[in-house]
């Protein structure tokens, strides 16, 4: 993860990515068409919440109670045929996919998009041992050429222009490609053709499993991921350890959830259950499949109350399609596998580094449209505050900060105080003051006025003219109405139930 | 408050009453006017076309949505211009404003271009701080736009101020 | 393809593999115990071996209910199709279905044409309709490699085990005679279906794949919900990126 991130801050790889114009405008183009796309399908469809509500039960359920379901759908998968393989760290994974490639003497893999394979790092390891590993998904396939790695959960190649595309496809073609859109994915078409007709191993992610029956399901839109479950002799699925629900009438929860709020479709052009290898008188489908279930840091989640919805998460992107922050400047300045509000949670979350990562959790407002988007309602500004407490909890809190907190703690905890700074700061005030604005950007006004100027401290303030309202109010005290109180009480009592939103967690 | 008051006193029974004495006596502004004492229509005049920015912790966090808009639908001569992507954070965020002023520059630029689309003479919020940040850009940026809140305009229209 | 000894079916190779996986699955079963009450542990409850009391499973109870008549699902399905780029076409009985796929492939000069192997598309009659084309039936001979017949095609024809309006998709399951090929790697598609096989709701589909179980699961059920499609050069949309790029469904009655 370390040689990902760089030694840059994402307050530099913002910047970076700020001042490039075209990622800027390309992000904000995509995330507003798939964020309109969701409100326009979550919409039609209608009872949006009533389903959000629905899946957040069914993923709280299956992970309360992981150990049971993980367990019957291994059961069920193996008596489908399927090895099954488990993996604490991502190393593990990497040694099991690595034996089981090494194995079948193969040559080529041929994959279809797995965010677990991302977070492994496994193209690389397969790569050293002479094994071709080759992303099929038009997106991953532009960012594998490229050298990158995705920048959205659902559009991973958001970042590119067509002309970028075009250079790198022709350089595989040896000739010059015209970046035209259909020119360019029909190359892709007819040389990935190839590549799924000879390759040894098809590898897929997996977006759920389904314990009673041992299947897993992939949902997309190209085509690929069905490529790679159909043609290859070998399967191998990469499957996060949280991806169970209980069973395909839970799945059409999710199948109602997810496409809606990744693209906004009804569903997927493509969702596969695929149910064990292919049966012996089937003349299409892998002869032997595996499925490598994957810990790699989730499991620090479980029993954790602050974090443990984080393994709700069923990746469909809507947060980082909704979040302010990520629209300005797209997933590469979170120097992780996953990005947006998301990421800015899971990826310390998963390496249990808070001090490492912290400077992702303070690149949020905090304003909730992560949670507002999230299809299971994830409270993921909340679980940003949580981060950044454990922070300063853990001693690794910023010594100007943490000052600086003091001193206006002193100062609010003091009416006194309060009143002698006030007094202090009108005085003050008079040298950086013009027509009651300040805009110098000296000292710690530089980052608020490079963007904004700062109101002055008023003549009167309503410290000043507390006393005579105060005495006004008091001189004229009617008696409240029994009706107001009474719906002052029900006011009160709706906040219990976490009536405004979010604030129950 | 209203959230976070009770979370943070949790250990601390005393002050934990306290807290929640507090919380339940405090109410957003225009829930107050309108679900407390059920007024809609404080007989304001302001003859302006506005147009409304709902900050975030006011409609995600507290639940306010349709208040401010039966209040404001009720003031004489109000024109009111929807601001196009309202939802969006203004890019305030507290600290997030200094500790990551580049973006936080970048949204309130954002909100700004949004404001001088509707082309409106004030701009209308609830909360204290989303006002100081997209006043503090518009007038960076010269322009000329009011920035009120809620309470000053039905004042103002009302004869209060 | 593959050279000698990537061949898995040699007599030495397959008692090594058999002796590889069975080296594998006794690994995977001791690792399974401390997998789970790792997680157990962490969950702080003691491991569970008993099914739960599932408080919320599937859809909400209104949707359960949910469901249009006949001709709304034939219009609706029409409509959802089109919408994401497939073309629609009904026939009043099979041999109606046969002539418009017949003139479909001569005006696309298809020459190779895959069909599952099922009495309905036998009874089209492509085989004499269409003269130009060679028709391929599904697995109905061992000596010849399927999938690179498959992907050579200019035609598959199916026909849906299922077929759902709400989201416009085509259910089709695999088997021996039915394969995953067909449906996947020809340029067009055809899929046919029976008006009494389309339905409303996803969950027409799905709650009978609990209700069967594991043992009656085909290794492939796909959902096809249109033509192959992507967005991912500039947010562009591009039709027939891996799968069929042309997708007739032909609801027939």
């Amino acid at each position: 993860m370390s040689a990902q991130k760089g030694r840059a801050t994402v307050k530099e790889r913002a910047e970076l990515a700020l001042n490039d114009e075209f990622l800027v405008k390309a992000v904000k183009f995509t995330t507003e068409r798939l964020r309109n796309g969701k409100k326009n399908a979550s919409a039609e469809h209608g009872n949006w919440d009533e389903w959000r509500e629905r899946g957040r039960q069914i993923r709280l359920h299956t992970i309360a109670h992981l150990d049971y379901y993980l367990n019957l759908f291994v059961e069920n998968a193996r008596a489908n045929g399927v090895h099954v393989h488990f993996a604490d760290k991502g190393e593990d994974a990497v040694a099991i996919a690595m034996d089981i490639a090494q194995r079948k003497a193969a040559k080529t893999v041929v994959k279809s998009k797995s965010m677990v394979s991302e977070e492994l790092h496994l193209n690389h390891a397969l790569e050293q041992i002479g094994v071709e590993a080759i992303e099929t998904d038009l997106g991953e396939y532009i960012i594998q050429l490229a050298g990158e790695m995705p920048s959205h959960i659902v559009i991973p190649a958001i970042h590119k222009n067509r002309y970028q595309i075009a250079d790198l496809l022709s350089e595989v073609a040896g000739e010059k490609l015209e970046a035209d859109t259909t020119v360019l994915a029909g190359f892709v078409r007819k040389k990935l053709r190839e590549k799924f007709l000879e390759a040894d191993i098809g590898m897929t992610g997996c977006n759920f499993a389904i314990a009673e029956t041992g299947s897993m399901v992939l949902f997309e839109n190209e085509g690929n991921a069905r490529m790679v479950t159909t043609v290859p002799k070998t399967q191998i699925t990469l499957m996060g350890m949280e991806r169970i629900i209980p069973s395909f009438e839970d799945l059409e929860v999710m199948a109602t959830l997810l496409p809606r709020s990744a693209t906004g479709q009804k569903l997927t052009m493509y969702m596969s259950a695929i149910t064990g290898p292919k049966r012996t008188a089937d003349a299409d489908g892998p002869e032997e499949m595996h499925i490598i279930i994957v810990d790699n840091g989730r499991s620090l989640q479980l029993g954790d109350p602050e974090f443990q919805e984080l393994l709700n998460c069923i990746r469909c992107g809507a947060c980082l399609n909704a979040c302010p922050v990520y629209r300005h400047i797209g997933g590469h300045a979170y120097g992780s596998t996953y990005s947006g509000p998301i990421g800015a949670v899971l990826t310390p979350a998963l390496n249990k580094n808070v001090a490492e990562w912290d400077d992702i959790a303070n690149a949020s407002s905090l304003c909730g449209a992560c949670y507002e988007a999230c299809p299971v309602k994830i409270p993921l500004h909340e679980m940003l505050i949580y981060l950044r407490r454990r922070k300063v909890e853990t001693g690794n809190g910023k010594a100007v900060e943490t000052a600086g907190m003091k001193g206006f703690a002193a100062l609010t905890g003091s009416s006194a105080a309060m009143k002698a700074a006030l007094a202090i700061g009108k005085i003050g005030q008079r040298l950086v003051v013009r027509g009651g604005e300040i805009r110098t950007k000296l000292g710690p006004l530089k980052g608020w006025n490079s963007y904004r100027v700062t109101p002055s401290l008023p003549r009167r303030s309503f410290r000043d003219r507390w006393e005579k309202l105060n005495r006004e109010v008091d001189a004229d005290r009617p008696q409240m109405a029994p009706d107001m109180k009474r719906r002052m009480e029900q006011i009160v009592k709706e906040r219990g139930k976490g009536g405004g939103g979010h604030g129950g967690h | 408050m209203i959230h976070h008051y009770p979370k943070l006193f949790e250990s601390d029974p005393v002050q934990l009453a306290r807290a929640e004495r507090l919380r339940d006596k405090s109410y957003e502004f225009t829930q107050f006017l309108v679900n407390v004492l059920g007024v809609t229509d404080v007989g304001a005049s302001f003859p302006h076309k506005v147009t409304y920015h709902p900050s975030c912790h006011g409609t995600r966090l507290l639940g306010v949505k349709n208040e401010p808009m039966a209040l404001m639908s009720n003031v004489r001569g109000l024109e009111f211009v929807p601001l196009p992507f309202a939802e969006d954070c203004c890019g305030f965020g507290g600290t997030f404003a200094v500790k990551m002023a580049d973006i936080s520059g970048a949204m309130v630029s954002e909100k700004v271009d949004h404001v001088k689309e509707t082309e409106a003479e004030v701009l209308v919020g609830l909360d204290m701080a989303c006002l100081m940040n997209i006043a503090g850009n518009l007038r960076y940026r010269g322009e000329q736009v009011r920035v009120m809140h809620l309470a000053e305009v039905l004042a103002e229209g009302a004869g209060l101020a | 393809m593959a050279d000698i000894n990537r061949q898995t079916g040699a007599a030495g190779g397959e008692s090594e593999r058999a002796a590889w996986l069975a080296e594998m699955e006794r690994a995977s079963r001791a690792k399974q115990e401390t997998f789970m009450n790792g997680i157990a542990a962490r969950l702080r409850h003691p491991r569970m071996t008993s099914k739960p009391a599932q408080p919320v499973r599937g859809a909400p109870d209104f949707w359960r209910t949910f469901d249009w008549t006949p001709e709304e699902r034939v219009e609706r399905f029409e409509a959802n199709w089109r919408s994401v780029g497939g073309h629609t076409a009904r026939a009043k009985d099979l041999a109606e279905a046969g002539r418009f796929i017949a003139e479909r492939a001569q005006e696309l000069s298809a020459r190779i044409i895959v069909r599952q192997d099922q009495a309905e598309l036998a009874s089209l009659g492509l085989e004499s309709s269409v003269p130009d084309a060679e028709v391929s039936v599904w697995n109905a001979d061992e000596d010849v490699a399927w999938k690179a017949r498959a992907a050579e095609a200019d035609i598959g024809v199916v026909i849906a085990d299922q077929a759902l309006a709400y989201t416009g998709t085509v259910v089709v399951r695999s088997a021996p005679n039915k394969g995953r090929s067909v449906s996947l790697l020809p340029t067009v598609l055809f899929i046919l279906i029976p008006a009494e096989r389309l339905g409303t709701r996803l969950g027409e589909a799905l709650i009978p794949m609990d209700e069967g179980g594991r043992d009656a699961l085909p290794a492939g059920v796909h959902f096809i919900t249109g033509p192959s499609r992507s967005s991912d050069i500039e947010n562009d949309l591009t039709i027939g990126v891996h799968g069929p790029g042309v997708v007739y469904a032909v609801i027939i009655g």
